[in-house]
């Protein structure tokens, strides 16, 4: 197996709305197996990208290959290799949970009814779900039905998983155990793609990432190097109330803390004049913010 | 595989939301709830049930279908556009579409689970009709559930959700989609419904599809070529829709193939829909050609016919038959016209021994002698065919929207047939031209084709195995199994009947009466009438005697047999004659099972009749209800036609359905024959005359006055002012008024007649006439001539007058007065009355006086019916005497511009005796009354009343008024109208027409008013012509008006007088009075114009604008 048969390949990818809009330009990727993490800010094309990855949307121009098919000739293949949490998944008809699932495995080639309902029965055990089972899937809490959506998205094993936005919403609790799950299912040699716009969702899985912004793509790498560019670049000070509003307009702020009677606060800048600043290590958001100040100047606290 | 299970993984989840939808579930419920509901009514109360539901075997699951199929064909839509929409709404929809199932699988899936469902739903249904099947009374069809699930389910579901979800992904709007698709369900099912033969009809609501159970379905290729187109389209727009649908497909190229196959597949429903329209045009074309033909041939010379011998062997699906006619040639030639069906091939003519040749001319056959043959020349020819009747040649002169449209009982729409032929069951009546005729059929430029004169008949008939034939006259069966019929009197057509019938007779007075019914099936009166099996002859007997009684004439053969035919046979009245196909000499071709009647079913019949007894708390034993049902079954044969009136959406029009059964036809139309060479309809005429003369009834339906503004014979009056007798004879628009025409200008035609030699006695003569020549052909004119040599009266004039439109007479018609005589102790009654003519026509009037006691009681010099001739502007006092008095009278204005043209009096008064009995001259200005000034709305220049408020273009497209030619409406008393509507009634005021406006009461914005002249300064009574609101007069409301607490201003009307420059207001209190002439108040008028106004300002419901009048004191 070649590599391209591994992996998801993306040239010249163009997107262009019939309002005009381009939605995405010139996108050159290359996806291997693994986490793979999609940052970017509201309207920077990320669910266009991924709609167009899950053969929902055709794209104006460009190839996608996605483990030796066509994307675009041959969506029969790409689809049967693919598992899909869009980034809504709240609505449902009046399906109870096993049925759900159980809908979506035979629709992905489970023929075998015995076999189907072992598989169903095993994913929903382990998603947590096999004591809910014959519960209304519209009656179950937001974590349950997001665990819901990746029990469908991975029901047919797929080589492809691609999850929008799939911890917005959720408590602390249920997020980390979404990305435990994803973690897990990317061991399998299979490529996970997870669009978000939490940071930490990334730092904490991804092995590679891009940073989309206005439809192209601002940055690609790991996580560690876009780390190492904000290095020595994050400071935190103690303030009051006039001086972070100073500071504020002079630097982007990442936290702010109250602090006895005055605040906390952490701020992206190569250098801070006329404060008493400590600078720190800084971390995946950190660096986010900064390569949007610095590279993009795009940041505003504001 | 896949395939398949894609679509079936599709169609189970899904149709899993579709029955925990509350929707399906109350449409489900609803449907179980209303069929089950029906067919238990008809378990229970079968005594209220329709006949038709369940003595044909296949209704009953069929009439539940067709409810279901109604209901299901428009909740499918709901079902079948929601789920596009549903995706759309439910985010998690998308986690299917990344599945890698094609999008025809997706699409067929949804289909497919709207169509499991609504199966299940049908599957349902059936089980619970079948079992409702096996306990009622109806026969059990098996068969009959699938081939109308297959009819009538599948077609329509297919369709209707492939119609659904391709509007649904053009339209792409929900609500748009439903309201595109009530409106066209609307439009197809109320509009469209039976035009191109029911080709619109996607529920299959209206497609004749009502079994017989003696011959099985009717043209069920037609029906199954109609169901298949919507099939194929409902198919290829789910093809069409998979392209359509907004998902990327697998591949490219993936819709394609559906592209394609939905292009074929439509081409096939076009191909089923060009079937369908051909074959109905072609069937117009074909009828057109007929005709064309026939007026080409009309004139060429033919035969008359004088004896036909008649051989007819029955096949499988055909005939073969040798017919020799004997006749005499009309005008000299050697070539004569015959027609014969166009399905019958010609196998060879001969005449004396040697083959002719012959040409045929689709329906015409020329026959060649070989030699001239001079005028009066005995000719016989034997004519030789075989073949299978084809019926587009019946019924030639029936008009295309009578011919094509749908014929239903209750909910069952019925094929028309005019011909059976299979191989159980034949049924050949003249109108199939099943045996050559000389001359040609309809023609629309001659009455030539028309000659039907008493011939000699007989037949030999050669059945298939197992089966009886039946026709006129004396049956005897030879060893060979040939039935031959000899009918012992002269016949004008024959028909024949061919099936396994059983026969039951009876003989009374020395006929034989008989009942012969499809034996091969439960039938509806086996053993049903053997308790009274004694008494019936005296009961057939009984009713005999009666209709010889009312109709003044004897029956004139010695059998009478009732035959059962299936249930397609369909015959049309003819404005020419009372007799449908559905009788022939001895024959009465009886529907099958009765399915038509009501109590059709003896055995409900019975049942009825003592359930009636009982809740009347009458004892009645089962022998007295078997008589009674037995009775109203021979009822069934004395009543000429229906008619009644039919609503819907404010549209009113006039029915009237001729009773196919009426007896009258054997009576007169096979027994006498009235023929001229000029005038196709004048048997009608007498038949008609010697109707009215034996059971004459003036008043006649006056109550459709009430609905429709005029009566039949005021509507003929008004319209033959327009147009000829003639014309309005073949007006199919009027067809309703064929009855009143032919009445009308009969009267019209015998009025002086009967003028000169007493009603009576002309009528008495005419019916002598008449009887003394049974089976012979009497030629009009010379029973014309015959009247003109004892009366006097020429009727040259007379009928010329039926080729134009007439100038008619206006009377005006006083109040009789009868004034009690004691001359010498010998008490009598002198009875006078003042009539006039207005106008510049002679006219003749008729009047009949109704006794206490019978006619015997009567001066046999002042009979009690008799006519008045009035001249232009004549006016005459009438006189007249008995010895007793008169209990009410008529004045029929006969062809007059009067309305009412019927005046009925039955309150009479007293006055001083006359000296002497006679007609008197009245002075011309008799009617004007010194000091008195009447002003009526029919007065253009002093009656005026305020315009109505708008009414949209859509309510006058909704309401299109067939009456609308004629100035006067109907105003039902229950319902006013909402704008100033003219009507006419007895009691209302006026000389020649007696009308009034109406109007519902209102705001007070609308008004009449009369403009009064006052001829001089004085005192003067002011009156008003009132009319009572019905609320006053009947009903609960009635109670209300006159209790104690009522205020009076509850019943008053606001009048308005204008007058020397000031406006009176007075009040007229209509529960204080009565109709007529009320006073208002006495005033003070200058010499000039007063404008007195009434105002639709009131509490009750309407308000009448009549007349008023002054009054000098």
């Amino acid at each position: 197996m070649t590599d391209s048969n591994n992996c998801i390949t993306i040239k010249g990818l163009n997107k262009v709305y019939k309002n005009g809009r381009h939605a995405l330009k010139d996108v050159d990727l290359v996806i291997p197996t693994g986490m793979f993490g999609l940052l970017g800010p509201n309207g920077a094309g990320k669910s266009t990208f991924m709609r167009i990855l899950v053969a929902l949307m055709e794209p104006t121009s460009g190839e996608i290959n996605a483990y030796g098919y066509d994307l675009l000739k041959q969506r029969k293949q790409v689809r049967k290799i693919l598992g899909y949490l869009p980034q809504d998944f709240r609505f449902f008809a009046k399906y109870k949970t096993y049925e759900f699932l159980d809908y979506a495995a035979s629709l992905s080639g489970f023929s075998n009814s015995r076999k189907r309902k072992d598989a169903v029965d095993a994913m929903l055990e382990e998603v947590g779900l096999f004591e809910v089972r014959d519960r209304y899937a519209s009656r179950l809490s937001g974590g349950m039905k997001r665990r819901l959506g990746i029990a469908q998205a991975l029901i047919h094993d797929p080589k492809v998983i691609i999850v929008d936005e799939p911890t917005t919403g959720l408590d602390p609790e249920e997020r980390i155990r979404f990305r435990n799950l994803l973690f897990k299912v990317s061991g399998k040699d299979v490529t996970v793609i997870l669009s978000t716009h939490i940071v930490g969702d990334i730092s904490s899985t991804c092995n590679n990432m891009v940073l989309l912004n206005q439809g192209t793509v601002s940055f690609k790498g790991s996580p560690e190097e876009i780390l190492k560019n904000a290095e020595g670049k994050v400071w935190k000070m103690v303030v009051d109330d006039k001086q972070l509003r100073e500071v504020s307009n002079k630097y982007p702020v990442t936290s702010t803390i109250p602090f006895k009677r005055q605040w906390e606060i952490q701020v992206v800048a190569d250098e801070i004049k006329g404060y008493d600043a400590e600078s720190i290590q800084p971390n995946l958001e950190h660096a986010y913010v900064y390569f949007m100040e610095n590279e993009l100047n795009l940041w505003t606290n504001h | 595989m896949m395939f398949f299970h894609n679509i079936m993984t599709v169609a189970k989840y899904e149709s899993k939301i579709l029955y925990r939808s509350w929707f399906f579930k109350v449409f489900s419920i609803l449907v179980y709830a209303f069929i089950f509901w029906i067919n238990i009514y008809d378990l229970i109360y079968w005594y209220w049930a329709s006949t038709v539901n369940y003595v044909i075997g296949a209704n009953w699951p069929l009439r539940s279908l067709i409810f279901l199929n109604i209901g299901q064909s428009v909740i499918a839509i709901f079902l079948a556009s929601e789920f596009l929409k549903r995706d759309k709404k439910l985010d998690t929809s998308e986690v299917f579409y990344v599945r890698p199932l094609s999008n025809a699988e997706y699409v067929i899936g949804k289909v497919w689970r709207d169509l499991r469902v609504f199966f299940l739903l049908n599957i349902i249904i059936l089980l619970m009709v079948l079992i409702m099947n096996v306990i009622g009374p109806a026969n059990i069809d098996f068969a009959a559930y699938v081939f109308y699930f297959l009819m009538l389910s599948l077609p329509s579901l297919v369709y209707i959700i492939g119609l659904s979800i391709f509007l649904m992904l053009v339209i792409n709007s929900q609500a748009v989609t439903f309201v595109v698709l009530l409106g066209y369900i609307g439009v197809s099912a109320f509009y469209l419904d039976d035009k191109v033969f029911f080709l619109f009809d996607y529920m299959g609501m209206s497609i004749p599809m009502m079994k017989s159970d003696i011959t099985g379905y009717s043209r069920i290729m037609m029906m199954v070529n109609q169901r298949l187109m919507y099939l194929l389209l409902g198919t290829a727009l789910t093809f069409f829709s998979i392209t359509l649908f907004k998902r990327l497909p697998n591949s490219h190229r993936s819709v394609r193939p559906w592209l394609i196959a939905g292009v074929l597949i439509f081409a096939g429903a076009v191909y089923c829909g060009y079937k369908h329209i051909d074959g109905t045009l072609g069937l117009k074309d074909r009828r057109e050609s007929y005709i064309g033909l026939n007026n080409r041939y009309v004139h060429f010379p033919k035969i008359t016919p004088e004896n036909y011998i008649i051989n007819i062997e029955q096949l499988p699906n055909s005939i073969r038959a040798s017919v020799e006619i004997t006749g005499w040639t009309k005008k000299e030639s050697d070539k004569f016209v015959f027609v014969l069906n166009p399905g019958m091939t010609i196998n060879s003519v001969k005449s004396g021994g040697g083959e002719l040749p012959f040409e045929r001319i689709e329906h015409l056959l020329i026959v060649d002698l070989g030699e001239t043959m001079p005028s009066g020349h005995r000719i016989d020819v034997i004519i030789e065919y075989e073949g299978r009747i084809d019926e587009s040649i019946c019924y030639l002169d029936i008009k295309d929207e009578e011919f094509f449209a749908k014929k239903s009982e209750n909910i069952f729409s019925i094929d028309k047939r005019y011909a059976i032929q299979t191989p159980k069951y034949l049924l050949f009546t003249p109108e199939t031209y099943w045996y050559p005729i000389p001359g040609t059929s309809y023609s629309t430029i001659s009455q030539d084709w028309q000659e039907a004169l008493f011939c000699n008949f007989e037949m030999n008939v050669k059945p298939l195995e197992g089966l009886l034939p039946v026709s006129s006259g004396n049956m005897e069966v030879s060893d060979e199994r040939i039935y031959s019929f000899k009918p012992d009197f002269p016949m004008k057509s024959a028909s024949v009947a061919i099936g396994n019938y059983n026969k039951i007779s009876v003989e009374a007075d020395s006929v034989e009466y008989s009942v012969l019914y499809i034996a091969d099936r439960d039938n509806y009166f086996e053993g049903v009438f053997d308790s009274i099996f004694d008494t019936i002859p005296v009961l057939i007997k009984d009713q005999m005697e009666w209709m010889n009684r009312t109709w003044k004439l004897d029956y004139p053969f010695e059998r009478l047999s009732i035959v059962e035919v299936p249930a397609h046979f369909t015959s049309y009245p003819r404005a020419w004659t009372q007799a449908q196909e559905a009788q022939q000499p001895e024959i009465v071709f009886f529907p099958e099972a009765g399915y038509e009647y009501w109590n059709g079913d003896f055995k409900k019949a019975i049942q009825n009749n003592l359930r009636w007894a009982k809740q009347n708390g009458r004892e009645m034993t089962e022998k007295d209800a078997t008589v009674n049902a037995f009775r109203s079954f021979l009822g069934r044969f004395s009543w000429a036609e229906f008619e009644g009136i039919s609503m819907n959406n404010d549209k009113i029009w006039h029915v009237v359905t001729p009773n196919p059964l009426f007896l009258y036809a054997q009576y007169y139309n096979f027994s006498y024959n009235i023929y001229s060479r000029d005038w196709t309809f004048v048997n009608r005429l007498i038949e008609s005359y010697l109707q009215i003369a034996a059971n004459d009834n003036p008043w006649g339906n006056t109550w459709i006055r009430e609905y429709l503004g005029l009566t039949s014979e005021e509507q003929v009056n008004h319209l033959i002012q327009k147009k000829s007798f003639i014309e309005l004879l073949s007006d199919q628009e009027h067809v309703d008024l064929t009855k009143a025409l032919i009445s009308q200008n009969v009267s019209r035609l015998f009025a002086e007649a009967e003028l000169e030699y007493g009603v009576e006695d002309f009528r008495d003569y005419l019916f002598e006439f008449i009887k003394e020549r049974p089976f012979d052909n009497i030629i009009f004119e010379d029973l014309l001539d015959s009247i003109t040599a004892v009366s006097g009266v020429e009727f040259d004039a007379l009928i010329s007058d039926w080729n134009r439109p007439l100038s008619l007479p206006s009377y005006y018609v006083g109040r009789p007065i009868i004034t009690q005589i004691d001359r010498m102790g010998e008490e009598s009654y002198q009875w006078e009355m003042v009539v006039s003519n207005f106008s510049d026509t002679e006219g003749i009037i008729r009047m009949n006086v109704e006794s206490m006691r019978t006619q015997s009681g009567m001066a046999e010099d002042n009979p009690l019916r008799w006519n008045v001739r009035l001249g232009p502007h004549e006016t005459k006092r009438i006189v007249k005497q008995w010895p007793e008095s008169p209990r009410m009278m008529y004045v029929n204005t006969l062809m007059s511009q009067n309305i009412p043209s019927v005046t009925r009096y039955t309150s009479l008064n007293a006055k001083e005796p006359y000296k002497e009995a006679g007609e008197y001259r009245v002075f011309d200005n008799f009617l004007d009354v010194p000091g008195e000034i009447v002003v009526d709305n029919e007065d253009p220049l002093l009656f005026s009343i305020s315009k109505g408020a708008p009414t949209g273009y859509l309510s006058k497209w909704l309401v299109q008024d067939k009456y609308e030619e004629f100035k006067y409406k109907g105003v039902p008393n229950w319902r006013a109208p909402v704008q100033w509507t003219l009507s006419a009634n007895p009691n209302y005021s006026g000389y020649v027409v007696k009308s009034a406006y109406s109007i519902k009461k209102g705001s007070g914005s609308q008004y009449a008013q009369w403009k009064i002249p006052v001829p001089e300064e004085g005192q003067y009574e002011l009156y008003y012509w009132l009319i009572k609101p019905q609320e006053l007069m009947y009903g609960r409301n009635r109670a209300n008006f006159r209790g104690s607490n009522r205020r009076s201003s509850d019943s008053e009307y606001l009048l308005l007088i204008d007058y020397d420059g000031q406006v009176d207001e007075a009040y007229l209190n209509a529960n204080r009075a009565d109709d007529g002439w009320i006073l208002i108040g006495v005033y003070n008028f200058p010499a000039d114009t007063v404008t007195v106004k009434i105002t639709d300002k009131t509490k009750l419901s309407r308000i009448n604008a009549d007349a008023v009048k002054i009054v000098r004191r």
